[in-house]
């Protein structure tokens, strides 16, 4: 089972033509090819290091002759799981994604922004991309690249057990150097990493589906800006501001920079067991707020603190985090569908919830006598 | 005289465990028992023998869940309340012997202060502070600390209301880690739901357990082996006698 040179991306769409300028996003970073889906081989599918197929294809799918309903997907999401049915075990892996302008069509009424990995999950996909650039959290181009070099990143063969570890490391960028690095390792294990249980290239796919699915959406062992602001005890849009305008600030915090397998996929990620050693280290080993704050303050002139006690990263009625702290005094935690039990308590502002149903019909209720 | 010795890897198991098995009856398990258990990892490679804080710091307190009456068998009391809990330990990593000077330690030891504060707040009306009703500090007085080397002292000793003047009365106590002390006080806030939690066996409990019973198995027999006594009292000299420094180290 060799390995492919350079990604490639398969698009499958019944308008061939809405295809050809995305063409142009991968120029020398990734190989494209765009097929009809009546034009789809299993060299195709080889080849591919992601088949992105569109979630309409009704050119096409009206264009099928009458027979019987097995032989006729009825959408891009029944053909993709026909194409992966298609796929050997000893090929390299190939990665299925679904492209769509009608991803609400699947999100269940949920925030297409924030569900894509659930909608992916709940698809037996590796990723849903919308059509609407303003619906993804990065870039079209930047995420199918990302995930077309993940699955290359991925090895031929998943290791045995003994060499599992180095394996893992490899793929997220982990330093075995790094004096964090057991720390961190514990960290990732605590998150139920899928480490063992496929043969051939299955496996790999699995873990990319776990870091795709339930790490990056969520403040695990990775955190995004905003929950670094609220580590560091620092206003997320100062935080920004020092990331982008004090360069030896960004230099002090690069180590701790997550460069992993998807490192792309939904923007900066940030190792926490890094952050926590700097932190330790810097602060007389001491995580105190006091100190946490006092040492923000040396590092960057750009950094505000966060004057409320104990802040926190709360939810929007879109399911992502805000960029403004609340001290937890006025939060109150919520539990979205899907939010893993590893990773930090989601909170929403108490002051604000009633005026959110969807926040408000998964706020925790602690006390019985609350209904 | 050496300090207390734990095992680095057996304290951050009753960590992990207390986080599983005390999650529903707190407001913010994970950040904060993580925190501690990072502190842990750290020191397990860190190339010092200086002394250094383990802690939770005041700031991010672990906080119970708010209950009305629990505190009392049959939810009999009539307050809303809710607890909190706050250590600091001063400890040191132990170098593993004949091994170089990253080499993960297994060990670390108190070598100074150790005390885990309580703290009962009633829930305040809309728009009001909450109010703190009792607090006690859980502590391990090593070397020539007065009173029994393990006990509760009542109030605060950070200038709140319930700060006391005085360092007396030292009540003796069997609780020793602040993951203990947890436990303390959710079985005195949660009074039939603690009970009832921990008797349906949840995930996690029977480690919590084996820890737990060794630990008091050690500390009870200490203290047993203390009373026996031919002169002066038993109770003076339990008060005065200092435990091993390798009393909860499993060989």
């Amino acid at each position: 089972m060799a390995k492919r040179d350079r990604p490639c991306i398969l698009f499958i769409d019944d308008k061939l033509a809405a295809i050809s300028s995305r063409k142009q996003m991968f120029v020398k970073k990734a190989e494209v090819i765009a097929l009809t889906p009546d034009r789809v081989t299993t060299a195709n599918l080889r080849k591919a290091s992601v088949v992105l197929v569109d979630y309409l294809l009704t050119d096409w799918t009206d264009s099928l002759e009458a027979g019987p309903i097995s032989t006729r997907p009825m959408d891009g999401l029944a053909l993709a799981a026909t194409l992966q049915s298609h796929c050997d075990r000893e090929w390299p892996p190939t990665a299925f994604a679904l492209h769509s302008a009608e991803l609400e069509k699947l999100s269940s009424g949920l925030p297409a922004k924030a569900s894509a990995h659930v909608i992916a999950r709940e698809n037996n996909l590796e990723w849903v991309f919308s059509k609407t650039n303003a619906q993804n959290v990065e870039p079209l181009a930047q995420q199918v690249l990302a995930l077309a070099e993940a699955v290359a990143l991925l090895p031929p063969k998943w290791p045995s057990t003994n060499h599992v570890w180095a394996t893992v490391d490899d793929l997220l960028g982990l330093r075995a150097k790094a004096a964090w690095s057991p720390v961190a390792r514990r960290h990732v294990a605590s998150c139920r990493p899928p480490l063992r249980g496929l043969d051939g290239s299955g496996h790999g796919l699995m873990f990319l589906r776990w870091l795709a699915h339930q790490i990056l959406p969520y403040p695990a062992f990775l955190l995004d800006d905003i929950y670094l602001a609220a580590r560091l005890r620092v206003t997320p849009s100062s935080l920004a501001r020092a990331m982008a305008s004090d360069e030896k600030f960004a230099a002090t915090l690069r180590p701790y920079r997550y460069t992993g397998a998807l490192s792309a996929l939904l923007g900066r990620r940030w190792w926490r067991a890094g952050i926590e050693h700097f932190l330790w280290r810097r602060s007389a080993r001491s995580t105190s707020d006091e100190q946490t704050q006092s040492l923000a303050s040396e590092l960057s002139d750009h950094l505000t603190p966060f004057k409320l006690s104990e802040p926190v990263v709360i939810l929007g009625d879109d399911f992502r985090p805000q960029d403004n702290l609340i001290s937890i005094k006025d939060a109150v935690e919520v539990r979205p569908d899907y939010w893993p039990a590893f990773a930090d308590t989601a909170w929403a502002d108490s002051r604000s919830i009633k005026d959110e149903p969807l926040l408000d019909s998964i706020r925790v209720k602690r006390d019985p006598a609350e209904g | 005289m050496p300090g207390l010795v734990f095992d680095i890897g057996d304290t951050t198991s009753e960590l992990q465990l207390a986080r599983r098995i005390a999650g529903d009856f707190l407001q913010n398990p994970i950040a904060v028992f993580r925190g501690l258990e990072d502190q842990l990892g750290f020191l397990r490679t860190a190339n010092t023998s200086a002394t250094v804080p383990w802690e939770i710091d005041t700031d991010r307190p672990i906080r119970t869940i708010e209950r009305t009456g629990e505190y009392e068998p049959g939810k009999g009391g009539g307050e809303t309340v809710y607890g909190e809990l706050t250590c600091k330990w001063e400890i040191r990593r132990i170098k593993p012997q004949n091994k170089k000077k990253h080499y993960p330690a297994s060990q670390f030891e108190l070598v100074g202060k150790a005390s885990t504060v309580a703290r009962i707040f009633r829930v305040g009306a809309e728009g009001s502070e909450n109010q703190l009703l009792t607090t006690w500090r859980t502590e391990i007085g090593l070397g020539s600390a007065p009173g029994c080397s393990f006990h509760v002292q009542l109030g605060g000793d950070d200038g709140s209301s319930l700060a006391n003047p005085l360092p007396v009365p030292r009540l003796p106590s069997i609780i020793a880690t602040p993951a203990a002390a947890l436990e303390f006080l959710l079985a005195e806030l949660f009074q039939d739901d603690w009970e009832n939690h921990v008797t349906s066996e949840p995930k996690g409990i029977q480690e919590w357990r084996s820890i737990q019973r060794e630990r008091f198995r050690r500390l009870l027999k200490w203290q047993l082996k203390h009373t026996d006594v031919e002169r002066g009292t038993p109770w003076s000299q339990l008060k005065k006698e200092m435990p091993a420094s390798d009393m909860f180290v499993v060989q």
